[in-house]
């Protein structure tokens, strides 16, 4: 079962998320903040992260840097969800360790495509 | 009593409380909320009602046309994934209707944020249906394709029939429209009614496709559409 973890501090971001993933190959987990995504992230050591930029607690940047300063993280895939108000947080966040990134509002289509390559790619990162 | 009698009667009554419990567990996956009340009340809420339907389904039976039972385990997979989306979204699954569903939303009990979870229900049903066909399309040489249809507005939850059968239904104007829209949604498409998307503007990207007549109601709507398998540029 790949886990996903979703951190985000709209509800309806979080629903849309869970019901497009969420299905008997992935298991979705839901953090309301930052603070409360890193204990998820250290519990459930997920495949995949798609982290907010900008959420209350600790943001989508510190969390990437978190992720990828800690070896028993090296395998999690960073997704940043950002809004275009947000585009200069971008770089700063692929800069951070982030691996892609979501302009929000964005599609299940566009989401599905983006966690597939994701996890596609995290082998190679690995090398 | 002696010991032994009181020994075979407590087992005999432990064996029917697990009869009993296997039974409502049962019961409670062909309804769609656990129903405690003898006399269920008549209850009416703000609430959305969302329809799902797969496209071309008369297709999709033609090609099982002398396997239905095979049919059967493919709209099954799909009612899976829907299902999940739903329930996900803390929808109740009222009632399986052909190769669709009837969910509601805050119809059973106070959900504030209605509009929104039937939303994002909407958006996760094509989603997750479109993860299932990504699953499964090598095996199956085709694709299931899904249309949404929602509207909200005061729906009532009461017992729906007579004594001697009924069952503890959902009724409203909502569930019509959603129905029709539905019947209008392309694949991939959600449309919602002008009552589920005043409450959402600026949270979803959706077409007004204009005032619209639904089919049976002498009024005009508008009538929004979500593209939900479009990619934005």
């Amino acid at each position: 079962m790949t886990t996903v973890l979703i951190a985000d501090d709209e509800p309806s971001l979080r629903l849309l998320v869970s019901a497009t993933i969420a299905s008997d190959e992935y298991d979705v987990v839901e953090a309301v903040d930052g603070d409360e995504a890193w204990g998820l992230i250290r519990q459930h050591r997920p495949s995949v992260v798609l982290l907010d930029v900008q959420m209350p607690g600790r943001t989508g940047l510190e969390l990437a840097r978190a992720i990828r300063g800690d070896p028993d993280l090296a395998k999690t895939c960073v997704i940043l969800l950002t809004s275009k108000a947000q585009q200069a947080d971008v770089q700063a966040g692929l800069d951070a360790g982030a691996d892609r990134y979501l302009t929000k509002p964005f599609s299940p289509l566009e989401l599905l495509r983006v966690v597939e390559q994701a996890l596609e790619e995290r082998p190679k990162r690995l090398e | 009593m002696s010991q032994e009698r009181e020994n075979a009667q407590a087992l005999l009554f432990a064996r029917d409380l697990a009869k009993l419990n296997s039974l409502r567990r049962a019961y409670e996956r062909l309804v769609p909320a656990p129903v405690d009340e003898e006399e269920p009340t008549v209850t009416v809420r703000q609430a959305t009602a969302l329809f799902t339907d797969l496209r071309h389904f008369t297709h999709l039976a033609e090609l099982f046309a002398d396997d239905p039972a095979a049919l059967l385990g493919v709209v099954n997979e799909h009612f899976a994934v829907v299902v999940r989306a739903v329930t996900r979204c803390a929808g109740v699954v009222e009632k399986f209707v052909g190769d669709g569903l009837l969910a509601t939303f805050g119809a059973r009990f106070e959900q504030p944020d209605h509009r929104e979870r039937a939303l994002a229900a909407a958006l996760g049903v094509v989603g997750a249906n479109e993860a299932l066909n990504r699953r499964r399309r090598a095996e199956w040489g085709f694709r299931l394709d899904v249309g949404v249809g929602a509207a909200a507005g005061p729906i009532v939850v009461g017992r729906i029939g007579s004594a001697q059968r009924f069952e503890l239904g959902v009724l409203g104007d909502p569930i019509n429209i959603a129905a029709r829209l539905v019947a209008q949604a392309a694949a991939g498409e959600a449309l919602l009614a002008e009552s589920v998307y005043a409450g959402l503007a600026g949270t979803v990207r959706a077409d007004l496709l204009g005032r619209s007549a639904v089919r049976g109601r002498d009024g005009e709507l508008n009538v929004y559409r979500v593209a939900v398998l479009e990619e934005k540029n």
